[in-house]
């Protein structure tokens, strides 16, 4: 492998995972916080908002600053590194996920419990109207009790390192049993009962995706695969990731976080529900996350299948 | 150009694959890569990035693809995918129960003393575990392990041996439930709405009308239908393999000899068949019996049936203990207890139930605590012991999410494939093809089977069904069903598992067979099990009821089942009443001509008048019914030689409308090069002249008698109809009058009960409050509003209503007594009348099957298997387009 093939896979790499994660605070920062965004940067030229400038060339210059690390840690990164950095990126993909389980355990079970109280009228029995709409607004739902619900799931993905995410399999088999048990014995079936089976079991494939390919699970086509060098499969690997994977992923994000009105960011914007204040949970717009979820996990799993598989070629060599 | 990108397209994906890079990521990007190629090539060499594409512009379909992803999940319409977990998760639990290795060691001590036993009893419990488990890779491994080395032991033919095995062990790809099955009904519903809106279109292109009967419409399908439509499919194969294996037997005794026990069969040893045998019949019975009797959606049966797996494999991992059978048996306890309230008490939660059945509620409150205490003991005992919770939630995500990327990626390949008019190339590929349906129908047929030497299920499912099937569902001439092309494709792709070199099948059992087995061998043994799939495709085939004819009366029979009129089954009870005229008009007259004397001194003008109706109206049918036949018999005359000249011209007409279709895509270039390219346009404009040559000549070859033919059959066709309008029109008018006269008679004691409930208000008047007052007579309103004749009532009671607020309860009083002199003054003939009541009702129901039966709620079971069976075949209606 030649010197500028080596140092260009340890740049892609840095800067797909780092690129991903300031496009995405920046992201944050446009859609939610109302920041120029980096691509008003041509603006400062001839606007004198001086707030609005200084943002955007702040949004900016993030780019230019991600772009410039990136050099410096793939020239300063050795070899012997490589695997470490590779590991790193796969941890933090795993991160993602895990966290992910807990925050969407816990906001899925207490959604579903406000819902059954919003839908019996039992919440409507102790509480004022004033204080009502604290439950029943969408975004007052997603800011006061899912964000924190949220941020607790992120704290707790960081002590817990087991894989949680598995068990979105047996919650799914738990919530659908639980329709089977009132429907067919009380006959009591209400909407949030099949949100709540909805938003498991999409879980289930979107954030497990990254440690399925960990795990070998994506199903290849193996017929020449199994006949393969080592150095081959290495090859054959950084070349999916670098041209099919990431690309895919890189533009599910790009396209999906583009602005307001953008797959990804118009629902959570309005916080989408499925049915307002009837018996649904307020979640449908958690399933729109999902889909960042799995691109930003896929990219940083992919950056790291680009780094190890480097690293065997390398090592091969040595 | 488009076509360079479209090839584009299918090289990068070819190599994608070819180099062993991860399905599920290789379709996507494949067609990412060819957009956002096929935009920049635009953009630079013509100034326009749509320029290449077959319409809209890369934005617009990454877009699309991006949005085909989230739909995979985000719409409710695809809700029946939540099964896929469900079911993968219930056969993993099994698994790690080890329930196959029980079956198989007891069913082969049971049936191993005949020739060739041993060979049919793995067949059976293949097909036992195709139901509960259906994990093709386990169970060849367990049989592999079990059952070939007992069958090599006992003189087996090597290749007999492994080929039983390798065959019983893919019979879960057909058997509901299965994954596979789940995904192929996903796909096809999709088909059948692209097939569908494309028969709309040439129904308005051909006919001029503007929209076409549903009867016309493509069938779609469901999950629960696929489970039910390859029920027999699957159980014929089974068939098929244990005849073959013991007329094999039965030729060559010593390739397949009775086993040499000398053991008893003594009480201990049927008690291993029960207690290994029942568990997993009750859970095929109560998942599918659900599904089949339309009692639970195939999510729900997925749940039920991994519940049941769980609380099986509860005691599976914790062999002779103390409590070993405790959680099974407080389950079946709970669940018997449940079912026996259910039928004593009303349950309903949601009603305000009296106290009798609030105690109901509480004992089922017990009985569910129970259960779900057994299930948790169940889970505890799966997580704690060799920790199989664990492993098989992590096997089910891992599965599920293998399946679901690939169905995600798929759906954005198909955006790349559409940019490129690939759906289009393909139609018209289909299309081109000599010899109509059939011909395309065994291509199709023929691509899959090649494909699945290569590739697994998984891929040609996702992504060649949705391409190729919208075409055959499209044809009116072959009608077929969804279900149908479903259980088809399904049974095909069973083969693939089968079929050297790459056969999942052959691959588990390599794995685990004995040295001494040859690969050879193994791919020999499956040889003549593949002819027997090829052979039940053929009888599938030619047979299309085997596959339509459960889900059809399951839903026919069922609580949901469409009223009678539905213009769906239009045709079938049609032919239903004619077949019973045929045979038994003599006595239908005789018996409407005898109840035409039934004593009508007792009913007023106006109800007599009603009842002769009938009587003459139900006569005249079969002035109508002749009609009919006649027209019938002039149109099936007319048809025979007319058919094949309506099918060539409607061919000829399809290719006019592509080659316009072809004029206005090179009009659009026209428009793009317009400035830059002055050659190009002229190119262009040459080839649109070239084309509309081509249309001259297509026009040209249109026989000339055609116009004039095609004018007589309209004419026919219309008359046809028009008779059995008048015909269905004249029954409904008939047995409209006799209902009504009926419903009248039949109504007198609830007049009676109003008169008194009425008068009880009255007496009470005083001591009624005003809420209470109007409570009640709202509801007495309510129940005249019901009643034929009976509005005037209705609206004194109103003004009764009216005037509570003015709290004038002299006048509410005088207005309730006219409301109860105006019902006892109508309800005097009726009380009389209840005399023919018998006899009506009699008659009634002797006209069920004929004049009446349109007008009922339901068809009767009777009536719902003909229709069935009927609805079953596939029914030519190109003659309708």
């Amino acid at each position: 492998m030649s010197q500028s093939i080596k140092y260009f896979l340890k740049f892609f790499s840095f800067l797909t995972v780092y690129l991903t994660v300031i496009f995405f605070i920046n992201n944050i920062l446009t859609v939610y916080f109302n920041w120029p965004g980096a691509d008003q940067f041509y603006k400062t030229f001839t606007s004198t908002k001086s707030l609005e400038n200084f943002l955007s060339i702040l949004q900016f210059s993030s780019y230019l600053l991600t772009f410039i690390i990136c050099i410096y840690l793939s020239i300063k990164i050795s070899d012997k590194n490589i695997l470490y950095v590779s590991d790193r990126f796969s941890e933090y993909a795993n991160y993602i996920a895990r966290s992910s389980f807990w925050a969407i355990l816990f906001i899925g079970i207490f959604d579903v419990l406000i819902s059954f109280l919003a839908a019996e009228k039992i919440l409507s029995k102790f509480l004022t109207d004033s204080s009502l709409s604290i439950f029943t607004k969408p975004s007052s739902r997603a800011l006061l009790f899912h964000l924190p619900l949220a941020v607790l799931g992120f704290i707790v993905g960081y002590y817990k390192k087991a894989p949680s995410f598995i068990w979105f399999a047996t919650l799914v088999v738990f919530a659908e049993a639980s329709i089977v048990i009132t429907r067919y014995v009380f006959f009591y079936e209400q909407a949030f009962m099949g949100d709540l089976v909805r938003l498991w079991y999409s879980a289930i494939f979107l954030i497990s995706s990254a440690y399925t390919l960990v795990q070998e699970g994506h199903v290849r086509i193996d017929i020449l695969y199994v006949k393969f060098k080592e150095k081959t499969k290495a090859i054959s690997n950084i070349l999916g990731s670098i041209l099919l994977g990431i690309p895919l992923c890189a533009l599910t994000i790009f396209i999906g976080l583009q602005g307001k009105t953008s797959i990804i960011n118009a629902p959570v914007l309005s916080v989408e529900v499925t049915q307002q204040g009837v018996s649904g949970m307020y979640v449908k717009y958690l399933l729109a996350v999902f889909l960042a979820i799995f691109a930003i996990t896929m990219i940083f799993q992919f950056a790291s299948v680009v780094l190890s598989n480097t690293y065997k070629i390398l090592k091969n060599k040595y | 150009m488009e076509i360079f990108f479209l090839i584009l397209l299918l090289v990068i994906m070819g190599v994608a694959l070819g180099s062993g890079f991860p399905v599920a990521f290789a379709l996507p990007g494949a067609a990412i890569i060819t957009i956002t190629l096929a935009g920049v090539s635009g953009w630079i060499f013509s100034g326009n990035a749509s320029a290449y594409f077959y319409q809209d512009g890369p934005i617009g379909w990454i877009t699309s693809a991006i949005t085909n992803f989230r739909s995979t999940y985000w719409d409710s319409e695809r809700d029946t995918l939540i099964a896929i977990p469900l079911f993968i998760y219930m056969g993993l639990m099994l698994q790690k129960s080890k329930i196959a290795e029980d079956l198989l060691i007891t069913m082969g001590q049971l049936f191993g003393r005949v020739p060739g036993g041993l060979g049919v009893s793995v067949i059976l419990v293949g097909g036992l575990l195709a139901a509960t488990t259906g994990i093709v890779g386990a169970t060849v491994i367990a049989m592999g392990l079990i059952s070939l080395p007992a069958m090599l032991k006992n003189n087996y033919k090597t290749t007999l041996a492994t080929g039983i095995i390798t065959a019983s062990g893919t019979l879960g790809q057909i058997i509901p439930p299965s994954i596979v099955l789940i995904i192929i009904a996903d796909q096809l519903s999709n088909a059948s709405d692209i097939a569908n809106s494309l028969r709309m279109s040439d129904y308005k292109l051909f006919t001029g009308e503007s929209s076409m009967p549903s009867e016309f419409g493509v069938t779609s399908t469901s999950a629960g239908e696929m489970f039910l439509g390859s029920l027999i499919p699957g159980l014929l194969l089974v068939g098929l393999y244990t005849v073959y294996v013991l007329v094999y037997s039965f030729l060559n005794p010593k390739s397949a000899p009775p086993l040499d026990i000398k053991d008893k069969l003594g009480v201990d040893f049927y008690k291993k068949v029960f207690f290994s045998l029942v568990p997993p019949l009750v859970l095929i019975v109560v998942v599918l019996g659900s599904i089949l009797y339309g009692v639970a959606t195939v999510n729900q049966a997925g749940a039920i049936g991994a519940i049941g797996a769980t609380i099986m494999a509860g005691y599976k991992l914790y062999p002779n203990q103390r409590h070993t059978y405790t959680p099974a048996l407080i389950a079946s306890v709970s669940c018997i207890s449940i079912f026996l309230l259910q039928s004593i008490f009303n349950l309903n939660i949601k009603q305000n139930l009296p106290t009798k059945d609030q105690i109901g509620v509480f004992l089922a409150f017990i009985a569910v605590v129970a259960l779900i205490i057994s299930i948790i003991w169940s889970f505890i005992r799966s997580y704690q012991i060799n920790n199989t919770l664990h492993d098989v939630s992590k096997e089910t995500t891992i599965t599920t999410t293998l399946v679901f990327i690939i169905l995600i990626g798929a759906a954005m390949l198909t955006a790349g494939f559409r940019a490129f008019g690939g759906e289009e190339l393909v139609r018209e590929f289909l299309m081109s093809l000599p010899g109509g349906f059939w011909t395309q129908f065994l291509f199709v047929m023929g691509l899959i089977f090649i494909l699945g030497f290569f590739v697994d299920y998984l891929e040609i499912a996702i992504v060649v069904v949705p391409i190729v099937t919208p075409i055959l569902l499209l044809d009116p001439s072959a009608n077929i069903t969804a279900l149908w092309l479903g259980v088809m494709i399904g049974l095909n792709m069973q083969t693939s598992f089968l079929t050297p070199p790459f056969g999942f099948s052959l691959f588990y059992l390599r794995g685990v067979a004995p040295k001494n087995v040859s690969t050879v061998e193994i791919w020999k043994g499956a040889t003549p099990f593949i002819v027997l799939q090829l052979i039940a495709l053929g009888i599938v085939g030619f047979y299309p009821s085997i596959a339509n004819y459960l889900p059809a009366r399951s839903y026919l029979t069922s609580e949901v089942s469409p009223p009678p009129t539905n213009p769906k089954l239009e045709k079938c009870i049609i032919k239903y009443q004619f077949s019973i005229y045929e045979k038994d008009k003599d006595k239908i007259v005789s018996l409407i001509k005898q109840n035409q004397n039934i004593d009508r001194a007792l009913l007023p003008a106006e109800q007599k008048e009603l009842l002769d109706k009938h009587f003459t109206l139900a006569l005249k049918t079969f002035e109508f019914v002749d009609i009919v036949n006649n027209n019938k018999k002039k149109f099936d005359e007319f048809s025979v030689d007319y058919y094949d000249l309506h099918k060539s011209v409607r061919k000829l007409q399809h290719q006019i409308v592509f080659e316009q279709n072809s004029i206005k895509n090179l009009e659009n270039d026209i428009k793009i090069y317009q400035s830059s390219d002055k050659e190009k346009v002229i190119k262009l404009k040459e080839e649109i002249k070239n084309i509309n040559n081509d249309i001259e000549s297509i026009k040209n070859k249109i026989p000339k008698e055609w116009k004039e033919k095609n004018d007589q059959f309209k004419e026919i066709k219309k008359a046809y109809r028009l008779s059995l309008k008048q015909y269905l029109r004249n029954m409904e008018d008939s047995y409209a009058a006799f209902a009504s006269v009926k419903k009248d008679i039949l109504s007198a004691e609830q007049i009676k009960q109003l008169i008194i409930k009425i008068e009880t208000i009255n007496n009470n008047l005083d001591k009624l409050s005003n809420t209470e007052l109007d409570k009640q007579l709202n509801s007495i309103m309510e129940q005249t509003d019901k009643l034929s004749g009976m509005n005037k009532v209705s609206d004194i009671i109103y003004s009764s209503i009216q005037k509570i607020k003015d709290n004038d309860k002299t006048i509410i009083k005088k207005l309730n007594q006219e409301a109860i002199g105006f019902l006892k003054s109508s309800s005097e003939w009726r009380l009389k009348a209840r005399a023919i009541l018998p006899e009506l009702i009699k008659y009634d129901g002797a006209i069920k099957d004929t004049i009446g039966l349109r007008s009922q709620d339901n068809l009767t079971k009777n009536q719902a298997i003909y229709v069935a069976k009927c609805n079953a075949s596939h029914e030519d209606v190109s003659l309708d387009f």
